[in-house]
């Protein structure tokens, strides 16, 4: 199998084959990464494609010893973190309930409440070290952010979480 | 708690949804047209016959304007026109005909069989056609090419029966400017859908000879990765004694049906993958001009 910097370097000299491999290993881990951090379809395609066009406007400018998929998964959870503020402000300007919310979890229906109710940057936090299994230097690597702010992020996420669970199963 | 926490959170994570198929073709379309150099994006593995079909289609468009045949000799102008007979092109397969500036990526339907060929160029401007057996979709308006870019906004829908094949085309634009249209109308006229043949009368040496064809077609006609296509065996049948005889009746009419050979494609390395993938049906005649494979069936 070939490695990620084998299928960019290839890439750059025009192997559409090689460009396909590349969409074909990472668009789902990082459309679930863009989904996760926003709970909602529309939005996790836009921020996942954004994230793979910009990789294809920058591909000839990536260093291709660098792992491919942070570089994807921060542009996608980034731009799903703008897209969420935006959305959030456009509803609150109309006064009407948020439109987005997880689909994926009828079977821990509190659980998805609780992450819902979480601000996005959070819930970025939350889905890239449970359910992406990064470090929290990854992460920030990932965030763009400091450590200590992703240590935080978790940290009040997870008393969030805890909260939301404790007052719902009382 | 925490540990609670912890484990319903991983728990959660194996919950969370995919991408739709839908979703994921439409972006590896614009991916693929947005990072390879205009200059790289036409005529990779194509066959030299179908460079050459492209070519001079694309000559006759930058001339005076052009026109792509809808059969044998059958042609339809636009405008001023110089008109080219591009026979290649019947073998060629249902697709885009490849353009500078313009990403196409065909597959197969894995659940419905059908044909889908995706292609986005760099200004943000789709077109997503699917291809059918012409007579899986009944009552739709016969029509030849080019097809016409129909009337609306920003997104577009055309339903017809072209050839052998019901096709459906979605559009959708940027913008609606003159010059969007323009181009969206242009990259309709390179659609590409085989007519139904002129098919000679068959003689008993055809049947092997059809099937041997079409095994040596398929590598540089296989809506996918060639790579597939190693080892792959066949079996063929003429004429009524074709197991899909009606169906190839339906979409071309009895003459032709009664002409043809059935010819059903096993590709073993996809069998483990897809029973439904791994097995090919395609109907071929004997032209004027040689074997051509009229329609690759459901």
């Amino acid at each position: 199998m070939e490695t990620d910097t084998d299928l960019v370097l290839a890439a750059r000299g025009g192997s559409r084959e090689a460009l396909g491999a590349i969409f074909d290993r990472h668009w789902p881990r990082v459309w679930r990464a863009a989904y996760a951090t926003c709970g909602d379809r529309e939005l996790a395609n836009d921020a996942a494609q954004d994230a793979f066009l910009k990789a294809a406007d920058a591909l000839r400018r990536f260093d291709p010893r660098r792992p491919l998929e942070p570089w994807l998964v921060k542009i996608a959870v980034n731009r799903a973190i703008d897209l969420v503020r935006k959305r959030r402000r456009l509803v609150a300007a109309e006064d009407a309930p948020e439109p987005y919310g997880f689909d994926a979890g009828p079977a821990d229906e509190g659980l998805w409440a609780a992450l819902k109710a979480l601000a996005p940057e959070r819930r970025a936090v939350v889905a890239l070290h449970y359910w992406f299994d990064y470090t929290t230097p990854e992460i920030a690597d990932a965030l763009g952010v400091p450590l200590g702010t992703v240590n935080s992020r978790l940290a009040r996420a997870l008393r969030d979480l805890r909260l939301h669970l404790e007052v719902r199963d009382v | 708690m925490s540990d609670e926490l912890e484990r319903r959170l991983r728990e959660a994570g194996h919950r969370l949804p995919g991408p739709a198929p839908d979703d994921t073709l439409d972006t590896r379309v614009r991916f693929l047209a947005a990072a390879t150099p205009v200059r790289r994006l036409s005529l990779r593995r194509r066959s030299p016959v179908f460079a050459l079909a492209a070519a001079v289609v694309l000559a006759g468009a930058f001339g005076v304007g052009y026109a792509v045949a809808a059969g044998k000799t059958q042609t339809k102008t636009v405008t001023k026109t110089q008109t080219r007979v591009v026979k290649e092109r019947l073998n060629a397969g249902p697709g885009f005909l490849p353009a500078d500036g313009w990403a196409i990526d065909v597959a197969l339907d894995p659940q419905t069989g059908a044909i889908v060929a995706a292609n986005a160029s760099r200004n943000g401007t789709e077109l997503a056609a699917t291809f059918a057996p012409a007579s899986t979709r009944q009552g739709l308006p016969q029509r030849t090419l080019p097809l016409q870019l129909p009337a609306g906004g920003k997104t577009r829908h055309l339903a017809a029966t072209v050839g052998a094949y019901a096709v459906e085309v979605d559009v959708r634009l940027p913008a609606t400017d003159a010059a969007t249209l323009a181009a969206a109308r242009e990259e309709l006229g390179r659609l590409v859908v085989p007519a139904c043949p002129s098919a000679h009368p068959l003689t008993a040496a055809d049947v092997d000879a059809a099937k041997r064809y079409v095994l040596a077609w398929l590598p540089a006609h296989y809506q996918g990765d060639p790579s597939e296509t190693a080892g792959a065996t066949a079996t063929a049948a003429a004429g009524a004694t074709m197991p899909r005889h009606d169906e190839a009746a339906a979409d071309c009419g009895a003459d032709v049906a009664g002409k043809s050979v059935e010819v059903d494609v096993t590709l073993p390395k996809l069998a483990a993958v897809s029973a439904s993938l791994s097995q090919l049906t395609f109907f071929v005649a004997k032209t004027r001009d040689g074997w051509e494979v009229w329609e690759r069936a459901r």
